[in-house]
C-alpha cells in the first residue's frame, strides 16, 4: 500500500493562479455536517487507479488529487473511464489495482457517509412514492436537509406524493438530482446529470447544483457536452482511453485565448 | 442502522407477504374442508355400500380429495413463491440499477445483508410454520382428530429424523427445529448462488444464479441421500442411531452453509461485484 498522502496532483497540470469558485450561492449556506478537510488532505486522491473489464483497459493508473472547494468537469468522450472512475469512488464498483481515498478514508462506509453520489441512471423502485425517498435519504445520511429538498422539489413542481412511476424520466432524474444536491456532502459525484435532457432541463439542473453548491464541498461533474458546463468549472480532468490527459484549472485554457469547449474539440477530434 | 434497514425491508415485503399469507389461508381452510367432507362421505358410503348412493357418494369423495390436494400443493406453492420473491428481491436491489443506492449507502455490506437475510428468513419461517400449520389441520381432518397426526406431520420435516425417530414428541421438535434450518439455508444458498452470479458471468447471471443453486443443493441432498440409503440398507439394530447421525451431520452442513454463503455473499459484494 501507498503512502498517504501523495505527491502533488495532476502531473500535466500547469501553474496557474487558482480562481475562486465560479459561483457562490446568494443564500447564506448552513454549516457543513463534516468537519472541514486540512488542507494538506485532498478530498479525493487517486493513485494509479486501474480497471480492467476482461482484456478491456477501463481506467490506466490514474493518479489524481482533488482539493476541497472546487467544481471539477471530469471530461472525455464516451468509453474514456468518466463513469467508471466515479463508480469507483462511490463504491460500487472496485479497483483492479490502486488506490481510491476519500477525505483520507479508503472507500468504505465512512467514505460513502461524505460523498453524494448521482448516476447516470434511476435507481428508485418504481414503486416507492417521492416521500418515501425523502425519508430514506433522511433516515440514512445524517447530513441530508429535508428542508432544502422540499423547496427544490417545490420549485421543480414535484409533489411529494407522487409515485415514482407515475414521473416522466427526466422529473425522475431532476428529483434523483434535488436528493442529491440536498445533502451537506464533502464530495459529489455527478456522472452525466445533463446528458440525454433537454436544453430547459439542463438549465434547470446547473441552476439546481449551482444554488446547492456550498465553497466547502467539492463537485467532480462528468459530461461530454462542455459547452454547457464551462462557465460553472474550477478546475477540468481530461480522460481519454482510461489515461488522465490533462487535469488543470479552466483559467488555463482561458489564458491560452480559447474556451475549454473548444480545447476539448481539438484534443479530442477524430 | 441494522434496524432502519430491516424496517425498510419489512415495507417492501409485507405486501407480497400478505397475499402470499391470504393465498396460504385460504387453502389451508379448504383444504382441510375438502378432507372433512371426504371422510364424512366416506363414511356414509360405508354405511350405503352397495347401494344406489355409493358410485356418486365416490365421485364426491375422489373431486374433494383432489381439491385438497391441490389446495396443499397451494400451501406450498406459496411459500416457495414467497422464497423466490425476496430472494430476487436481494439480486435486485444489489445488483441492478437499484444497487445504485444500497451500495452507496454508508452501512457496513454485512450490515446490508444480514438486514435482508432476517427479514426474509424470519418471514419464510413464518411461512414454514404456517404451511406445516396447514398440513397439520389436513392430517387432522383426514384422520378423524388423531393427535398422532399433529406430531407425524411435524416429524416429516425432519429429514432422515423422520425415520430415525419415532414420531412422537421429540422428533416432531426435531421436525421443526430442521425446517427452521431449512430455510436458512435455503435462503442463504440462494443469495450465495446470486452473489456469485453476479460477480461471475457476464451475461445472463440469474441463470448461472440458478445453476449454481441447484448444484450446489443436488450435490449436497446426493451426498445425504446416498449415506442415509446405505445406513438403511446396513444392519437395522443401528438404523436409528446412524440415522440420527446422518440426520444431525446433514443440519450441521445447512447450518454451515447458510454461515458461509452470507459470508461469501459479503465478501464478494464488498470487494468484486461490480454494477454494470
Amino acid at each position: 500500500m501507498s503512502e498517504f498522502p501523495p505527491p502533488q496532483p495532476a502531473p500535466a497540470a500547469p501553474e496557474a493562479p487558482q480562481p475562486a469558485p465560479a459561483f457562490a450561492p446568494d443564500a447564506p449556506q448552513p454549516t457543513p455536517t463534516f468537519a472541514p478537510l486540512p488542507s494538506s488532505v485532498p478530498v479525493l486522491w487517486c493513485q494509479n487507479l486501474t480497471k480492467t473489464y476482461g482484456s478491456a483497459v477501463a481506467l490506466d493508473r490514474l493518479t489524481i488529487s482533488v482539493p476541497a472547494g472546487r467544481i471539477v468537469g471530469l471530461l472525455g468522450p464516451n468509453g474514456s473511464g468518466k463513469t467508471t472512475l466515479l463508480k469507483m469512488i462511490a463504491g460500487v464498483s472496485h479497483p483492479t489495482a490502486g488506490e481510491v481515498r476519500v477525505a483520507g478514508l479508503p472507500i468504505g462506509p465512512q467514505s460513502k457517509a461524505l460523498v453524494s453520489y448521482l448516476p447516470e441512471r434511476p435507481y428508485f423502485s418504481r414503486s416507492m412514492r417521492v416521500r418515501e425517498m425523502l425519508a430514506y435519504f433522511a433516515d440514512f445520511y445524517s447530513d441530508f436537509d429535508g428542508a432544502l429538498a422540499h423547496e427544490m422539489l417545490g420549485r421543480l413542481g414535484v409533489d411529494p406524493a407522487a409515485a415514482c412511476s407515475t414521473l416522466s424520466k427526466g422529473t425522475v432524474e431532476k428529483v434523483q438530482l434535488t436528493l442529491v444536491m440536498a445533502r451537506h456532502a464533502a464530495l459529489y459525484l455527478l456522472d452525466e446529470p445533463i446528458g440525454g435532457v433537454d436544453p430547459a432541463a439542463r438549465d434547470y439542473i446547473l441552476s439546481t447544483i449551482i444554488h446547492a453548491y456550498r465553497p466547502q464541498s467539492t463537485i467532480i461533474l462528468s459530461t461530454h457536452l462542455v459547452r454547457d458546463v464551462e462557465s460553472v468549472l474550477d478546475d477540468f480532468i481530461l480522460l481519454r482511453y482510461g489515461q488522465m490527459l490533462l487535469h488543470a484549472p479552466v483559467a488555463y485554457v482561458r489564458e491560452k485565448g480559447t474556451t475549454l469547449d473548444a480545447f476539448f474539440r481539438e484534443e479530442f477530434r477524430c | 442502522m441494522l434496524g432502519k434497514l430491516m424496517t425498510y425491508e419489512l415495507r417492501a415485503l409485507w405486501k407480497p407477504a400478505a397475499i402470499m399469507l391470504a393465498i396460504m389461508v385460504v387453502a389451508g381452510i379448504a383444504g382441510t374442508a375438502c378432507l372433512g367432507a371426504t371422510r364424512a362421505i366416506s363414511e356414509v358410503s360405508w354405511g350405503t355400500y352397495g347401494s344406489l348412493a355409493a358410485p356418486t357418494a365416490g365421485n364426491a369423495t375422489v373431486v374433494l380429495f383432489m381439491g385438497a390436494l391441490f389446495c396443499a400443493f397451494l400451501v406450498w406453492a406459496a411459500v416457495v413463491a414467497f422464497y423466490v420473491f425476496s430472494s430476487m428481491r436481494f439480486y435486485r436491489t444489489l445488483f441492478t440499477d437499484e444497487g445504485y443506492l444500497a451500495l452507496t449507502l454508508p452501512v457496513p455490506t454485512g450490515t446490508l445483508v444480514m438486514a435482508k437475510f432476517w427479514v426474509s428468513y424470519l418471514a419464510l419461517a413464518a411461512f414454514a410454520l404456517m404451511a406445516l400449520l396447514a398440513y397439520t389441520l389436513m392430517a387432522l381432518a383426514v384422520s378423524g382428530g388423531d393427535i398422532d397426526a399433529v406430531t407425524g406431520v411435524a416429524s416429516m420435516m425432519g429429514g432422515w429424523f423422520a425415520f430415525a425417530a419415532d414420531g412422537d414428541g421429540a422428533s416432531a421438535l426435531l421436525g421443526y427445529g430442521n425446517m427452521l434450518v431449512t430455510c436458512a439455508y435455503a435462503l442463504s444458498l440462494a443469495y450465495g448462488s446470486l452473489t456469485l452470479g453476479a460477480w461471475w458471468a457476464r451475461r445472463h447471471k440469474v441463470a448461472a444464479a440458478v445453476g449454481v443453486y441447484l448444484g450446489v443443493g443436488w450435490a449436497l441432498s446426493l451426498v445425504f441421500s446416498i449415506a442415509g440409503v446405505l445406513v438403511m440398507s446396513g444392519d437395522t439394530i443401528f438404523w436409528d442411531f446412524a440415522l440420527g447421525a446422518v440426520a444431525v451431520v446433514q443440519m450441521l452442513m445447512n447450518l454451515a452453509v447458510a454461515v458461509g454463503s452470507l459470508a461469501l455473499s459479503t465478501h464478494l459484494i464488498r470487494t468484486k461485484v461490480d454494477l454494470s
